[in-house]
């Protein structure tokens, strides 16, 4: 088999291209001082940028036990649109880019103190894990993100509520 | 249209490293946002997110620059031909996840469907870049190869040594013409008395019928 084709000289070139590519991310992944892991399994090893702590994760059987003992307070992360379509029952909408004395402001009634769940529609939804980020900037002290979201509630069987127009 | 093709090449070219500059200084956020796309195995995310914005950069680089251009412009709408089916495939089952298309942030909502129709744009203009690649190539290929034909006709090459007395000139390039043959030292033939057809020509009188 002849190694060199004319015809294939494009192909030669888009290996030299990805090669180079290749070892110009591995090096510069080796100088970073936050250097990420070649191969893993699941997201939980990307570290969070911000460099601020997460709020605590709960998953889908802790939700529905603070949800049915009416311990927590749930806070909904997505938009309002998505919120009038279906949310668990009692929670509070609060999508984000409210300000902070609009989430002060609806959040009065419950205090800083009281326990706050967090979730927006599914594990892929960032919203949520913004939203707790930020009520820790604001000093509410125990908030929890409910990772699953909506998706999670609806599959293990939770109730929602829909806002009726 | 050379300046035209010139200037898609290197506007695609610098879009690619606009794109791939911030997902180089972030990669963990990339990393995210591939993660979000539910379309890599997970084993692959990471590597994913650390060679896909090099890759987008040094492409882009050499688009820009003028060298392997028909290799980088090859990647890179091979690259934005897979990005597109990602994005309609996102689309059609109805995930909202972030672009990540200039922006690592995954928050930065807008239409998918805005999205897809900038990237078939773009797409288009990566077809035209390609073709022009290719198209350049093929193009100084026929004029070395003409040249060689010219400067050494058959006669001169191997097995025609007898005819090395009727070779002409070098061609030469005077006032960005391109003087072939005799004419290059002698005066243009007036007419062609000189030339004597090796087979009849029709309307000829041909006065030597032996067979």
């Amino acid at each position: 088999m002849r190694l060199y084709t004319p015809r294939y000289v494009f192909l030669y070139q888009a290996i030299i291209l990805v090669l180079v590519s290749g070892v110009l991310g591995w090096a510069v992944n080796e100088l970073r001082p936050d250097r990420m892991t070649w191969l893993q399994t699941g997201i939980e090893a990307v570290p969070a940028d911000s460099g601020v702590d997460m709020a605590m994760d709960i998953d889908v059987a802790e939700a529905l036990r603070l949800h049915a003992a009416g311990e927590a307070v749930f806070l909904d992360s997505r938009h309002v649109e998505d919120f009038r379509v279906g949310h668990i029952p009692g929670a509070l909408s609060i999508p984000l880019g409210l300000f902070e004395d609009e989430i002060s402001a609806k959040l009065a009634p419950y205090g800083k103190e009281a326990k706050y769940v967090v979730y927006c529609s599914s594990i892929t939804c960032g919203m949520a894990q913004e939203l707790a980020l930020a009520l820790g900037f604001m000093e509410y002290s125990d908030v929890v993100v409910f990772a699953g979201g909506m998706a999670a509630w609806v599959e293990a069987g939770g109730e929602s509520e829909v806002v009726v127009q | 249209m050379n300046w035209l093709t010139a200037l898609l090449r290197i506007g695609f070219g610098l879009v690619f490293i606009a794109a791939g500059v911030g997902k180089i200084a972030h990669p963990a956020a990339f990393a995210q946002i591939i993660y979000n796309y539910q379309m890599v195995p997970d084993l692959l995310v990471n590597p994913m997110a650390m060679i896909l914005p090099w890759v987008e950069v040094v492409c882009g680089m050499a688009l820009v620059t003028n060298c392997l251009v028909r290799g980088a412009a090859f990647i890179l709408s091979v690259l934005l031909l897979i990005f597109l089916g990602a994005l309609w495939f996102n689309i059609s089952r109805g995930l909202d996840v972030g672009c990540g298309c200039f922006s690592v942030d995954p928050q930065a909502k807008g239409n998918l469907l805005h999205y897809a129709v900038r990237d078939t744009i773009l797409f288009a203009v990566g077809l035209v870049v390609l073709w022009r690649a290719f198209a350049d190539v093929a193009s100084r290929q026929a004029s070395a190869r003409l040249w060689h034909e010219l400067a050494t006709p058959r006669t001169l090459r191997k097995k025609a040594g007898d005819l090395r007395g009727d070779a002409p000139a070098r061609p030469v390039i005077e006032d960005g013409t391109l003087l072939v043959g005799p004419a290059t030292q002698a005066e243009a033939p007036s007419g062609n008395e000189g030339l004597v057809s090796p087979v009849p020509l029709p309307g000829e009188k041909q006065d030597n019928d032996q067979n």
